[in-house]
């Protein structure tokens, strides 16, 4: 026999009354800095990349404006991405993001965003943004809001063309941008 | 209802087989049906597990991105699994994320149990399982699986198990009914065998073995049996003929009519006898099978005591011997008869008696008898008439003695020679006869002055007649020796007159020689023979006949002195003591007598 004590029926409750109440503990950007983290949870670098190397730490790269202001440095100072620490770099100049596993590309960028996009073509970096047009300029992930609520879209072709291998689920749950022809 | 102990063995075969057979089958059915139940429970949670962990990990990006809608839309999916009824996916916090009802109803979900974990509960099963991708841990997912199925599965396979067991049990009624003629066959066979035999259809009835299993034993032992049984029985056949033969025998010696024959039974009557009894007592066939013939009724009164006894000896000894005794005749005259009788073995009261007629053998016994009285008294009248005759004799012969002597005395010197002569004459008759009487007397006086018979030893009675005959013995310068001599039961004066006679005569009939007497005994079976060997004149054959005769004289009176009357009391004696007396001789080399004298005596 199953029996529900008290507790359990509170959260229980709560959980059915509030859904958004999760969403409201923490900031646009906060979440944003969480959502980094958990899109490498379903993406697969490409094989034989420094990514595997535990030794050494996971580098994110924010170029342009940093619209994270310290999120990023406080949230990652525990948090761990693919069992490396992570190292948050902030990059000015085109030159330097060669080096980082992941960039974030501000909305500031959007000028540049051509000549980032084909300096790290061929390079095992994901590219996260959040402006409207970037996916479909070639950055592989781009959140945007919509009823109050974080979503992203995927290019699936650019994270193909990268390397990367992406879970299902992840492309289910996106909006897909240059999808990619299933071989039926 | 009969028990199980009356049904045929061809039944028990078969029961106990089916018996065990079928309990083995609902055993290994049994096993195998709750083997079944157990291995698709946890074939259902298996299942229900991998259906978890998937629909769990489908829900893992929805989950990491806090997208409600996104995890709805997954569980929405699972309307296409029909065994779900509720999926409730929750989060790390264990906060319901997410659930979908198969039926539009409100269900109580229970509270999240971390960890896997499974049961069944009424007609579902309730399964927890953690969602985990990557290592990293999502939440929990919670189905509710139906087991309808599940039980209805199981429950066609119990049916489909019972439909076989039937099947099963109707192929084994089938096959045990035939195999079991390979047990229940030989043993039926065997009894029918031993119904003929016991209806009478003789023991030369033999069972076919078919194997060397123990029923083939027992109709080995069963063939053996009967062969035994017909054994004994040409053996019974064989005793009854040799009884019948027996029988026959009997038979002709019962019916031989040299011996009145009679049995009798426990009341004492007679239930049988031949011809011969039945002409002694004078009684018919008739007169036997209708009772009148009846054993206590032949019996003179007198006897009654005495056949007590016998009856009684017959009872102890199982044989009476031989008696004499008397049965009254139909016609009243008593019959003299010796009677034995013998109980048959093993009883007590009843037997055989054979009686014979002695009616024949009294009468001469009689006869004997009245003649033997007759003789005893004619000699004790003799033996008197001696005795008294010459006892008598002396006094008138004492008379002629005394007055012939005093006439010689008183006219002697007026006789002339003559006269002398003839008085000397007359005297000497006088004295001759007057011996001669005494002899007579002494002759008679064995018999009638006899003295009892006691022990005694014959040295003493050699010695005193040795002594009676000092003078002899001295004047003709005779030996006489002897061997060992017995202890023997006799008159002692007789005795020593026998043999003083005989040593007597040995001196006197000497011949040139010294006279040697000896004297020796012999020990026969029953008797001891005395011998007295002399060196004397012997004796011709001639007179042998009339040596032991009273008055009998071999040789003439002046050559040798004595009356001859010492050989005939000799004899009487010998008689007296019931031996035997007689001599051997040679003339000119001797003489032996020999006398016999019994070790015991008759009394």
């Amino acid at each position: 026999m199953l029996v529900l004590n008290k507790s359990d029926w509170f959260l229980l409750i709560l959980s059915l009354l509030i859904p958004q109440l999760v969403f409201a503990q923490y900031s646009e950007y906060e979440l944003k800095a969480v959502y980094l983290e958990k899109f490498t949870h379903f993406i697969e670098y490409p094989k034989l990349t420094t990514v595997a190397d535990t030794s050494k730490p996971f580098i994110i790269g924010v170029i342009g404006k940093n619209p994270f202001a310290d999120i990023l440095d406080n949230y990652y100072k525990t948090y761990k991405i693919k069992n490396r620490k992570v190292e948050i770099k902030y990059y000015s100049r085109l030159s330097q993001i060669t080096g980082c596993n992941l960039l974030f590309i501000a909305a500031s960028e959007k000028e540049r965003l051509r000549e980032i996009l084909s300096l790290i073509k061929d390079k095992p970096i994901l590219t996260v943004s959040d402006s409207e047009g970037f996916s479909q300029a070639g950055v592989h992930i781009n959140l945007y809001l919509k009823d109050n609520k974080l979503h992203y879209e995927l290019n699936e072709g650019a994270l193909i063309k990268s390397g990367f291998s992406v879970w299902a689920q992840l492309l289910n749950s996106a909006k897909i941008i240059n999808p990619v022809k299933k071989e039926q | 209802m009969t028990s199980f102990h009356d049904l045929t063995i061809r039944k028990k075969i078969i029961l106990i087989i089916l018996l065990t057979s079928t309990v083995i089958l609902i055993i290994g059915f049994g096993f195998v049906i709750s083997n079944e139940i157990i291995t698709s429970k946890k074939e259902l949670i298996y299942i229900s597990q991998v259906k978890a962990r998937f629909i769990g990990e489908n829900c893992v990006v929805y989950l990491s991105f806090q997208d409600r809608a996104g995890a709805g839309n997954i569980l929405k999916n699972v309307e296409s699994i029909p065994a779900l009824e509720t999926v409730a996916v929750y989060d790390e916090k264990n906060i319901l994320f997410a659930k979908y009802n198969r039926i539009n109803q409100e269900l109580f979900l229970p509270a999240v149990i971390s960890g896997s974990y499974s049961r069944f509960y009424k007609d579902h099963l309730d399964i927890f399982h953690p969602i985990v991708y990557n290592d990293q841990f999502y939440g929990t997912i919670y189905l509710r699986v139906s087991t309808i199925e599940l039980y209805h599965n199981i429950n066609k396979f119990v049916l489909m198990l019972l439909l076989l067991l039937i099947v099963l049990v109707i192929i084994l009624y089938l096959i045990a009914s035939r195999l079991e003629k390979i047990i229940s066959t030989p043993i039926l066979n065997l009894a029918k065998a031993t119904k003929m035999i016991s209806e009478g259809e003789g023991y030369l009835l033999k069972v076919q073995k078919k194997g060397n299993d123990e029923i083939g034993i027992l109709i080995d032992g069963f063939n053996n049996m009967m062969d035994q049984i017909q054994e004994k029985a040409q053996e019974r056949d064989k005793a009854l003929e040799s009884l019948r033969e027996s029988e026959n025998k009997f038979r002709a010696l019962f019916e031989s009519d040299l011996i009145g024959t009679h049995f009798w039974d426990a009341t004492g009557e007679i239930t049988e006898a031949n011809d011969e009894f039945l002409k002694i007592v004078g009684y018919t066939r008739e007169d036997l099978t209708s009772g009148v013939l009846r054993w206590r009724d032949l019996t003179p009164p007198e006897y009654t005591e005495s056949d007590n006894l016998k009856l009684k000896e017959l009872e102890e000894k199982a044989a009476v011997t031989p008696f004499e005794k008397e049965y009254f005749h139909k016609d009243g005259r008593r019959v003299p008869i010796i009677l034995g009788a013998a109980t048959f073995p093993g009883s007590t009261v009843s037997g055989v008696a054979f009686i014979l007629d002695i009616t024949e053998r009294k009468e001469a016994e009689r006869r004997i008898k009245l003649f033997n009285e007759e003789l005893q008294r004619s000699n004790k009248e003799l033996e008197q008439f001696a005795y008294v005759a010459s006892h008598d004799l002396q006094e008138p012969l004492r008379m002629i003695s005394s007055y012939t002597q005093l006439l010689e005395r008183r006219y002697g010197d007026r006789l002339d020679q003559d006269a002398k002569d003839f008085i000397g004459y007359a005297v000497d008759g006088a004295v001759r006869m007057q011996r001669l009487i005494n002899d007579l007397l002494s002759y008679s006086r064995v018999t009638t002055r006899g003295k009892p018979f006691e022990e005694i030893d014959s040295h003493i009675i050699l010695g005193l007649a040795i002594a009676n005959l000092q003078q002899a013995i001295s004047e003709a310068g005779a030996i006489v020796t002897n061997d060992d001599l017995p202890v023997i039961m006799a008159d002692e004066s007789q005795l020593v007159r026998v043999f003083q006679n005989i040593i007597d005569n040995a001196i006197k009939f000497h011949g040139n020689e010294t006279p040697r007497i000896h004297v020796s005994a012999k020990e026969d079976d029953n008797e001891w023979v005395f011998s007295i060997s002399d060196n004397g004149l012997g004796i011709d054959k001639q007179f042998h006949d009339r040596i032991f005769v009273i008055f009998q004289r071999l040789h003439g009176r002046d050559e040798y002195p004595g009356t001859g009357i010492g050989l005939a009391i000799c004899k009487r004696i010998i008689q007296r003591q019931e031996g035997k007396i007689w001599f051997e001789s040679e003339v000119g080399k001797g003489t032996t007598f020999y006398f016999t004298i019994p070790k015991t005596r008759r009394l």
